[in-house]
């Protein structure tokens, strides 16, 4: 027998357990103890039983009916926002780009038309080959816009990319950096005021 | 795909993970909202779903196994989106009767940690009870299963599932009481939930 079978077998036995000793309650017994009802869910609402009684009890909950493809569309677009979320907050710009650039089936070759760029070029650009700051700010927002990015994710992406989470936290220590990062500022300043106007404009 | 997988790929921000969460789990995800809030129309239970998933992605760093299952803590996001659907509806129901502001609420950083404590207590306490007492407690009072629910999936009757509920409370209590918790001091003052 199988781990997996082995696992059923220990949720299917517990749930048949729990109906049995149900089918055997006496409700025109006693009366219970109404006043407990309800006392303890404070204290409980995040915890949780044994972790074969979760696996239960999970078992018990799934299975149930199905997805229209509207109400799967929905869940998936909220979903997707949690990703690009976590993908915006723990990489760079590019890793945002590349992600919204396979989710919209856009070619590598026709977002690159659709810039006027080379597609090489875009490629290196797409995987960090060369540094952000070589393209145009134009350009990086224009990529932004045409591959659908949430604003706020791909600034918060362009951060990353350019140093500037970092920069924060070490203001004043180095004044060999200060230069450059003052130029990544100035380089996000303009991305964001692109984005912002043509999101006002929108 | 293997469920640690996905999680792990999700913690990665990998895109496919999204729609394969959805996948696994969005059904019953969907069907345990209905549960939780059979008075919300279809779309807002579908946004509430849809925010849930949203969320625990977000926070997915967050998940910890030991303390339950994946679906168990997904769960829990629906929960806690049909409680703020409830709050901004009846925020907007007392705006059209009572236009009064709620009275500051003032969070008591002792009683905070207590009731931390408390809820640790009662988490031993449940572990404690045999494993029959803990799923109708972890069915009902933790995931928030109303009776009706319950029986239905377990195919019994509902006063007899009430009835089971309630005796595994009073083993719970008994646990509690062996561990040190005065009932009537810690709870019986704030219990204000009726069922």
């Amino acid at each position: 027998m199988t781990a997996q079978t082995d696992k059923d077998k220990v949720k299917n036995d517990l749930l048949q357990r729990l109906r049995d000793e149900i089918l055997s309650e006496d409700v025109s017994s006693e009366p219970i103890d109404d006043d407990l009802d309800g006392l303890f869910d404070a204290v409980l609402i995040d915890g949780s039983a044994d972790p074969d009684v979760v696996q239960a009890v999970d078992a018990l909950l799934a299975d149930e009916g199905f997805l229209s493809i509207d109400q799967r569309q929905r869940l998936v677009e909220g979903a997707k926002r949690g990703i690009r979320w976590r993908q915006a907050m723990t990489g760079p710009l590019t890793r945002l780009l590349r992600a919204e650039r396979a989710d919209h089936d856009i070619e590598l070759a026709t977002l690159a038309a659709s810039l006027e760029i080379d597609p090489e070029h875009l490629s290196d650009l797409e995987h960090a080959r060369i540094p952000l700051t070589d393209a145009e700010p134009t350009l990086v927002a224009r990529w932004i816009h045409e591959v659908g990015a949430d604003t706020d994710s791909a600034l918060d992406g362009l951060q990353q990319s350019l140093g500037l989470v970092q920069a924060r936290a070490f203001v004043g220590s180095a004044d060999a950096a200060a230069k450059p990062k003052k130029r990544a500022k100035k380089f996000y300043d303009e991305v964001e005021a692109l984005l912002r106007a043509g999101t006002d404009d929108g | 795909m293997d469920i640690d997988d996905l999680i792990e790929d999700a913690r990665n921000g990998v895109t496919n993970a999204g729609p394969l969460l959805v996948s696994v789990l969005g059904s019953q995800l969907v069907a345990y909202a209905r549960k939780q809030g059979p008075d919300l129309s279809d779309v807002d239970r579908d946004l509430v779903v849809e925010l849930a998933i949203e969320k625990a992605i977000r926070q997915i760093d967050r998940y910890n196994e030991s303390r339950g299952s994946f679906p168990s803590w997904l769960r829990g996001f629906v929960r806690h989106e049909v409680l703020n659907w409830r709050r901004s509806h009846d925020s907007i129901s007392e705006l059209d009767h009572d236009p009064a502001p709620p009275a500051p609420e003032i969070v008591d950083e002792a009683d905070v940690e207590r009731r931390k404590e408390l809820a640790a207590v009662a988490q031993t306490a449940l572990r404690e009870l045999k494993d029959t007492d803990q799923a109708i407690i972890q069915l009902h009072t933790v995931e928030g299963i109303a009776y009706a629910d319950i029986a239905e999936l377990l195919d019994v009757n509902e006063a007899a599932c009430r009835q089971r509920h309630r005796r595994a409370l009073i083993r719970l209590r008994v646990g509690l009481e062996s561990h040190g918790v005065d009932i009537d001091a810690e709870f019986r003052g704030t219990h204000d939930r009726s069922n």
